[in-house]
């Protein structure tokens, strides 16, 4: 029955997605990953007293993800913040740091690659080229201009795959789950707190997220969501977990933009058509298409 | 209007400031007026000011500060913070929506009626949150601790009466909850009424009263964001500091100590402010837009034109002070908060504030410098019951025998017979297949090397014990006889400086046997550890390493470069005088009374400590001052002084912590010098905690000889009755730390650590270590 609080769980963070896209809209994406992580530690810190000790070469590790997948969040919220950006179409780029888990497990932790995952990972890269292809392009250069968000997605999706793997091998090297994602997040909030120094945003970074509000309330989702996913996890296999997470959270962006659009039409059918570009059926079919490729393709990973 | 700027209600520099500050003075003060006089707690005095004039979540970051003063100085109070906090809120949000700085403006019966009910609200209020606040942490705490919730006279009264009411299916967490209630309640009656009339007393309350009052009662619960986030830090502070500083808390009736903060109840109950802050976030519907965040502006500069109306209007100060803050004033230099010296309202908590500062900053400095001693003192604790656990288990066992004990238990060989090769006296030791994994893991550091099974040598030299030539060449022919692959052999010269014998062992361990030297120290640590905890392991350790070590340096060494000498000479220390020296507190005082080259003066400086050399000889003083010179710049200070120690006074030179004198006491003419020089220093080290650490030998031999100087001729009973006459038993404790222990040392090339009189000295060496009591 557990699993099925694995619905919340990835609603929720769909929900803090949405609400980030629409917070993140005119702000600094520094400022925005620097109040990111700093409310994540405060909201970790009750579990300092659950957290066990690392070693030394464990701390550095740990240093050096923390640091990574603290600075990879400002390409995704500048991302975020291109005007008219759908989730739908970003999420599966992001669900793309499944494949490249497959990459990382196999040729840093030795774990082994079978059929499935292979052809979960093809299919995964397939959704998300077709997805791309929803611009009309002339050329491979206005192709790339036209999807430069997503590129800065896969940075993003290179910093999940490093968590993921990261968290596999303190699993691996017996440590516990909260240890590591207690010190994950006092390493990415150093790191933000470094880099906000060098930059100059600590005293004005504050001033410079669009809507406070939205902003805490997005990462209170992700961080309840990230208890849940805890809870979850320490009484189901991840080998079930995965699967189903990951099966519905690119459906759940499709259907949600898609509602959001409908309900717009509906409730304002002039106001919408001058501020939303028409959506052609044949744009529909693709986004259709490539989310349900990569659903696929993430179900077959997660089955391994 | 930038966004920034109106997230604020208050200004940080002139309202918050000195307002909190004062209010985690009035907490920390109450609580250590409370524990010299006993009662309530009055520990939220500050709590209630604050969340009276500034709002919740100000007065819960003035809670979980307070929490940490606090929680640095009462084992158990950290995870009450919690209770602290909980009041705060609850009287912030009490205050907010009602206005209470605003209702205490006036003083005529309406509003002195009013402010009374509102008191007895706040207590109510106050004493039920607070109650069951604390009721819940000993809910959570309390099962873990293995504490029964009916402890103590008050509970057992509160669970009679309640189950004369209820009958015998009274819950026992019911009087728990009732006493708690019955204690905030008591409590509050003192807090609330104190905070209410320094709120009228002080015309604070009416400035910020009466700013407020153009704000709906909605409004005021949803403004200053920034306290939230202050809030949020100061708490993560308190976590933090909380797990740094007491992890563990044992509560008076519980029967185990537990890490409380890993309790997974009191996690969750960690978060509920968390919880409750992040939705009073949501609360907040300021918009740079918002006509609210602009009045919050107007409020707030209006407040600062009624203090400075009150300034120009106030007659209670002399005229030459408000003509100088006139002055200043009118510098044209924005000194606004310096304004709020001015007036009394503002001038308290600023002064208060001020004070906080610096008593809180010395409390904390004064605890962590107490908690460093109190650390210190522990390791030398540690190090005493060692020594002395050590000595006895030497003391009562010859040396072989108990080497064969420790290796029989950590090699786990069956106990060998004991062999005799002149004077080398040894048991041989078969370390069997199934244990070479456990060999090579202890000695080898679990290094691939191809350890076949092997014999070991374990022994001793015979008295004097120390290493000479034909002890090696009787080793190496037993060595060649047996094929063993190891040698452990006790001696007093575990560092060999002969560059023949060094030759020696390296030849033995280039053909693949190891040679372990064990001083009595090893003996006595490893001795000590496997009685107390079965495990040898470190002390085994640790002569390996020192014999590789020995080993692997170049022959230059011998030579003592230059450069090296300092650290050279500290190497030479009295091992069980090095290990009370490395575990006193840095900057401590060293006297080393007949420094000689400064061996102990050497390792005392190397180690942080101020250190008195005094020696007799002037040659002597002038090489140990060159050598100073080359001592690294974090070394301790050193002083050296040419005399008898006897003549070193304390009117002068004050105490010592630790007052050194070895190989000294010998020279001593007759019994009365000898009395009079033990006196004096007893004397030297006549400050509570201090340590003496004397070195005497008996029985010495010069080129086997008996001394022709003078010197006095007592026997170790003798000595140490002499010293238990000296060192009363009521005010010293004295440990006998080594021997005693036959030795010879040679000095054909030179003296090492001292100059000697001869080429070989022989002696009866034994080591004591006397602390003060009081």
């Amino acid at each position: 029955m557990l699993e099925f609080l694995l619905v919340p769980v990835v609603g929720l963070n769909v929900w803090a997605d949405f609400i980030d896209r629409r917070a993140a809209f005119q702000s600094d994406a520094a400022a925005f990953s620097l109040w990111t992580t700093i409310i994540q530690f405060l909201l970790v810190m009750p579990l300092l007293g659950m957290a066990g000790r690392l070693t030394p070469a464990q701390i550095g590790l740990c240093a050096l993800v923390g640091a990574f997948t603290a600075l990879a969040r400002i390409p995704w919220y500048r991302a975020l913040s291109i005007p008219g950006q759908k989730l739908s179409r970003l999420a599966p780029f992001t669900r793309l740091s499944s494949v490249l888990v497959i990459v990382l497990a196999f040729t840093l932790l030795g774990e082994a690659f079978s059929l499935n995952k292979f052809l979960g990972a093809l299919l995964m890269v397939a959704g998300a080229l077709v997805i791309s292809l929803d611009k009309s392009f002339t050329g491979l250069r206005d192709y790339l201009v036209g999807n430069k968000e997503l590129l800065l997605v896969l940075i993003f999706a290179g910093s999940l795959a490093v968590i993921s793997v990261f968290y596999k091998y303190m699993m691996n090297a017996g440590v516990s789950i909260i240890t590591t994602y207690f010190f994950l997040k006092l390493f990415q909030c150093a790191a933000s707190v470094a880099h906000g120094f060098h930059k100059g945003i600590l005293r004005r970074g504050f001033a410079a997220i669009r809507d406070l509000q939205l902003f805490v309330q997005a990462r209170t989702l992700q961080t309840l969501a990230a208890f849940l996913y805890l809870f979850v996890l320490r009484h189901v296999d991840l080998s079930t977990v995965e699967p189903i997470a990951a099966a519905i959270g690119p459906l759940l962006y499709l259907s949600i933009d898609k509602i959001s659009e409908w309900r717009v039409q509906t409730s304002s059918p002039h106001a919408a058509q001058a501020a939303l570009p028409a959506t052609s059926s044949r744009r529909a079919y693709i986004a259709l298409l490539g989310s349900a490729t990569s659903a696929l393709g993430l179900y077959f990973v997660a089955r391994g | 209007m930038r966004r920034s700027q109106v997230i604020h209600e208050f200004d940080f520099l002139a309202e918050i400031l000195p307002i909190a500050l004062a209010g985690i003075l009035m907490n920390v003060v109450g609580r250590q007026i409370a524990q010299f006089y006993g009662g309530p707690f009055v520990d939220m005095t500050g709590t209630a000011f604050t969340a009276f004039l500034l709002g919740p979540w100000w007065a819960a970051a003035v809670a979980a500060a307070t929490t940490i003063v606090n929680g640095s100085f009462f084992e158990n109070y950290f995870p009450f913070g919690i209770v602290n906090i909980a009041g705060g809120l609850v009287w912030g949000y009490i205050a907010r929506a009602a206005d209470l700085p605003g209702r205490v403006s006036g003083w005529n019966v309406r509003s002195i009626v009013r402010l009374a009910a509102w008191t007895v609200i706040l207590i109510v209020a106050g004493a039920v949150t607070c109650g069951l606040a604390s009721t819940w942490v000993k809910i959570i705490l309390y099962p873990e601790l293995g504490r029964p919730f009916i402890y103590g006279a008050l509970y057992v009264r509160a669970h009679t009466a309640l189950q004369g009411i209820l009958g015998a299916a009274a819950p026992p967490v019911l009087p728990l909850a009732v006493v708690d209630l019955y204690r905030d309640l008591i409590d509050k009656l003192i807090v609330v009424p104190i905070a209410v009339l320094l709120v009228a007393l002080t015309r604070i309350g009416p400035t910020f009263g009466r700013s407020s009052m153009t704000m709906t009662p909605a409004e005021r619960l949803q403004t200053d964001v920034s306290s939230i986030l202050v809030f949020g830090l100061t708490y993560s502070a308190f976590i933090f500091l909380a797990q740094m500083t007491r992890p563990i808390i044992s509560i008076p009736g519980a029967k185990r100590d537990i890490a409380w903060l890993g309790n997974p109840m009191m996690v969750v109950l960690l978060y509920a402010p968390l919880v409750i802050a992040l939705l009073a976030f949501g609360f907040m519907t300021l918009r740079a837009s918002d006509p609210m965040a602009r009045r919050l502006h107007v409020l707030c500069r209006q407040r600062r034109e009624v203090a400075r109306q009150l300034f120009e209007a106030g007659g209670r100060w002399p005229s030459f002070a408000r003509s100088t803050a006139t002055q200043a004033l009118g510098t044209g230099v924005s000194i606004w908060p310096l304004r709020n010296f001015i007036d009394v309202a503002f001038g308290l908590p600023i002064a208060l504030g001020v004070i906080t500062v610096v008593l809180a900053g010395y409390l904390v400095l004064a605890r962590v410098f107490y908690s460093m001693l109190q650390r210190a003192m522990e390791n030398i604790k540690a190090v005493h019951r060692w020594l002395e656990v050590g000595s006895e288990l030497t003391a009562s066992a010859d040396l072989v025998r108990l080497m064969q004990r420790l290796f029989a238990a950590y090699f786990h060989v069956p106990e060998p017979e004991v062999a005799r090769r002149n004077a080398l006296v040894y048991a041989l030791a078969f370390v069997s297949r199934p244990h070479r994994g456990r060999l090579e893991e202890v000695l080898f550091g679990g290094r691939d090397d191809q350890v076949s099974e092997r014999i070991a040598i374990l022994g001793t030299i015979e008295e004097p014990r120390a290493l000479s030539m034909p002890v090696l060449q009787d080793l190496a022919s037993l060595v060649q006889d047996t094929g063993a692959g190891l040698v452990a052999l006790t001696c007093s010269t575990p560092l060999v400086a002969d560059h023949d014998m060094l030759e020696g062992m390296r030849f033995l361990r280039k053909g693949g046997t190891e040679v372990l030297l064990l001083d009595w120290l090893d003996l006595s640590r490893a001795a000590a550890a496997t009685a107390l905890a079965d495990n040898p392991h470190t002390s085994i350790r640790h002569a390996r390493a020192r014999a590789l070590r020995n080993l692997n340096t170049d022959d230059e060494r011998l030579g003592v470069p230059a450069l090296d000498r300092p650290k050279w000479l500290a190497r030479r220390a009295l091992p069980s005088l090095k290990a009370v020296i490395e575990r006193l507190p840095k900057q401590s005082i060293v006297f080393d009374l007949g420094s000689g080259c400064g061996r102990h003066t050497m390792a005392s400086s190397t180690a942080g400590h101020e250190v008195l050399a005094v020696d007799w000889k002037a040659p002597v003083c002038e090489r140990l001052r060159q050598d100073l010179a080359m001592l690294s710049p974090k070394s301790g200070e050193v002083s050296v002084i040419h005399g008898d120690f006897i003549d070193l006074k304390p009117e002068s030179y004050g105490l010592a912590d630790l007052v050194i004198c070895t190989g000294v006491l010998q020279h001593a003419r007759n019994g009365k010098d000898l009395a009079d020089r033990l006196a004096h220093l007893a004397s030297l080290g006549s400050q509570p905690a201090a340590i003496i650490y004397i070195e005497m030998l008996f029985d010495m031999r010069f080129d086997g000889e008996l001394p022709s100087d003078g010197r006095i001729q007592i026997s170790l009973a003798g000595f140490e009755a002499l010293l238990r006459e000296t060192f009363a038993q009521d005010s010293w404790a004295l440990w006998r730390t080594h021997g005693p222990m036959r030795q010879l040392q040679n000095f054909d090339q030179g003296g090492r650590s001292f100059e000697p009189p001869s080429k070989t000295i022989e002696s009866t060496a034994v080591e004591y270590l006397i602390r003060r009591l009081d």
